[in-house]
């Protein structure tokens, strides 16, 4: 620094500071209440003595989520659309990124055309619900993960990242020693995008786990029915039966208010077991959050 | 021996280039595949918003019926009720959500402690990964009247429970409030890409020219994402009448539809709940058209007045 800070100056970087804190603390108030109820008596969450750590510390909210064992089925089919819809959306993006990064390629500017228009208009929720039911996905997993394969934002990023990483020259320079595109798209490609398929995959697989919409309108089957939609059941709707654990025993059958604490607790468990991968996966993809938006904002 | 090339005609050249590119053409066909049949075949199934469809005739040999649905959803006692939820929800969240992140940017970017800074960046990202379905979960939750933590607090202070989940004068500001906590730290992301980007020379020529702290970032920093923040700003007024309408699903009742219930959400009930499929087209339709009218205007405006432009 050139000049010293005046008092003023101080004041104002402490003051800031602390009110930054303050909005971290906020943020993270509600996922750290759910924690700690989740694991806590359920006499002590009826009583609403829990804020910050569990009190008298139980798995039993646990126990009952799992010993219902519907959430299985659920945890099941949300982790099928998220890896199969994810490597879908890798696929698609990553080959058309490609071919749309070489500056010479014939087709470079009506296909770039023809993908933007995408952004402004579309068909809208009942032609889409229409062309489902009309190509037979309706009640079909498929339905899940071929709507939406590409992002049209995420194609153009990665489209930025392999121009800036792969130059023209290289690609050609692989051609004149005998190698074609394809050649050139698994052996040089691939390997040097980790960086961007590490962005692209944490934005489409953040949004398969959550993806709630579309399940709602195109599935019927409750053996497809994602994690979003047992939630949705359990904690909106309010309608899900627990028959397991401690809601079966003999001396609290009869107690509705130890029924609404146990009920209670389970909402709070079930959040955090939905929330799992997310929560473990947080901190090594961390490092990849900004990467994105700095890559997709070259553009702009 | 140089072998004098002879030009090639158009034509040639153009099949010359087309299989010098076979292989090009073949990685972004799956794409391109995928936007004919996802995209542009559900805008050619626009014109169900013109006919009568069932599911039993198709969309071919449904009939023509004109504007009917059109003027139908016009002449509904809903349609000034669904504008003006729409409007009011979208013109909240310009208002309230929009600035949050800048003003966050901007005061994070004054904290020179690069640990400090990191860490609350990392918290404040992470409900961007929570899913909808659980954002409005813990609202039911943490707002019921009867086991609800907030009620619990208020009772503290003899404040009798308050049905927050069902009352229509909270759900606006609880559906803006959770917009806030869920978006405001990932948002925040691209202003403080570019305060990043900002030269130190800059603020170091500022504070000898004499500005403060404040001056530095009033003529330093704003400017640095005035592009930016224009950018963000036609993209949110092009979706004016683009609301959260998957959250509204969750969050609203019957009772509350008064307040809660905008274009898409009645058009869910229309058509997927009601079978109504041309007339929820019809209004898809009319709600689009608006949408790409809105981004044009102001785009517009924003090139004759910043020289910003999306296109």
């Amino acid at each position: 620094m050139l000049i010293k800070k005046s008092t003023g100056e101080k004041i104002f970087d402490i003051g800031n500071m602390i009110f930054l804190f303050l909005v971290a603390c906020i943020t993270v108030y509600p996922m750290l209440f759910i924690l700690a109820s989740s694991l806590s008596d359920y006499n002590a969450i009826l009583r609403n003595e829990v804020f910050v750590w569990p009190v008298g510390f139980t798995w039993a909210g646990y126990a009952d989520v799992f010993g219902d064992g519907s959430i299985f089925k659920a945890y099941y089919n949300t982790l099928w659309y998220t890896f199969v819809g994810t490597f879908i959306n890798l696929a698609l993006t990553l080959m058309a990124a490609y071919s749309l990064s070489r500056k010479y390629y014939m087709l470079r500017s009506p296909v770039t055309m023809i993908i933007a228009v995408t952004m402004f208009f579309s068909g809208g929720m009942i032609p889409n619900f229409l062309l489902i039911n009309e190509l037979g996905l309706y009640d079909t997993r498929w339905a899940m993960v071929l709507p939406g394969a590409v992002s049209v934002f995420n194609l153009i990023m990665a489209r930025e990242f392999l121009s800036n990483t792969i130059p023209d020259e290289l690609s050609e320079a692989a051609k004149i020693d005998g190698a074609n595109d394809i050649h050139i798209f698994f052996r040089i490609v691939l390997p040097l995008s980790k960086p961007i398929i590490a962005v692209l995959a944490l934005y489409y697989g953040v949004g398969h786990w959550n993806a709630f919409f579309n399940a709602m309108i195109y599935l019927k089957s409750a053996d497809y029915l994602p994690l979003s939609l047992y939630l949705r059941r359990l904690l909106v709707l309010g309608t899900t039966n627990f028959s397991s654990g401690t809601m079966m025993d003999p001396l609290l059958v009869n107690d509705p208010t130890a029924v609404i604490g146990i009920t209670q607790r389970i909402k709070y468990a079930s959040i955090i077991v939905t929330m799992l991968p997310v929560l473990i996966s947080y901190p090594f993809f961390q490092k990849y959050f900004a990467k994105g938006v700095m890559i997709g904002s070259i553009k702009a | 021996m140089v072998k004098q090339q002879k030009p090639l005609s158009a034509r040639n050249q153009f099949l010359f280039r087309f299989m010098r590119d076979k292989y090009l053409h073949l990685l972004v066909l799956p794409a391109m595949l995928y936007f004919i049949i996802f995209c542009y075949v559900p805008m050619y199934g626009l014109i169900v918003a013109f006919k009568d469809f069932s599911f039993t005739k198709g969309i071919l040999d449904s009939p023509w019926v004109g504007m009917k649905h059109f003027e139908a959803f016009f002449d509904s006692i809903f349609f000034f009720r669904l504008i003006k939820n729409t409007i009011i929800l979208s013109v909240m969240t310009l208002i309230f959500s929009f600035p949050i992140p800048i003003i966050f940017a901007l005061l994070l970017n004054e904290v020179k402690f690069k640990k400090f800074r990191n860490t609350i960046q990392t918290i404040s990202y992470f409900p961007h990964f929570v899913s909808i379905v659980i954002v409005v979960g813990m609202m039911h939750i943490l707002l019921s009247p009867e086991t609800g933590l907030i009620n619990a607090i208020l009772s503290v202070f003899n404040i009798e429970p308050i049905a927050f989940m069902q009352s229509s004068g909270w759900f606006r500001p609880l559906y803006v409030l959770s917009n806030i906590w869920q978006s405001f730290g990932w948002s925040s992301i691209i202003y403080l890409a570019a305060l990043s980007g900002v030269q130190l020379e800059l603020y170091e020529a500022a504070q000898i020219d004499g500005a403060g702290r404040f001056k530095q970032v009033l003529h330093v920093s704003i400017p640095a994402i005035l592009p930016i923040v224009i950018i963000l700003f036609i993209l949110q007024i092009g979706g004016l009448m683009e609301v959260g309408y998957e959250k509204i699903l969750l969050m609203y009742n019957p009772g509350i539809y008064e307040v809660s219930d905008v274009i898409s959400t009645y058009v869910y009930r229309k058509s997927i709940l009601g079978g109504e499929y041309s007339f929820g087209t019809a209004i898809g339709f009319f709600n689009n058209v608006i949408n790409f009218i809105l981004i044009v205007v102001v785009n517009s405006i924003s090139k004759k007045v910043s020289s910003v432009s999306l296109w």
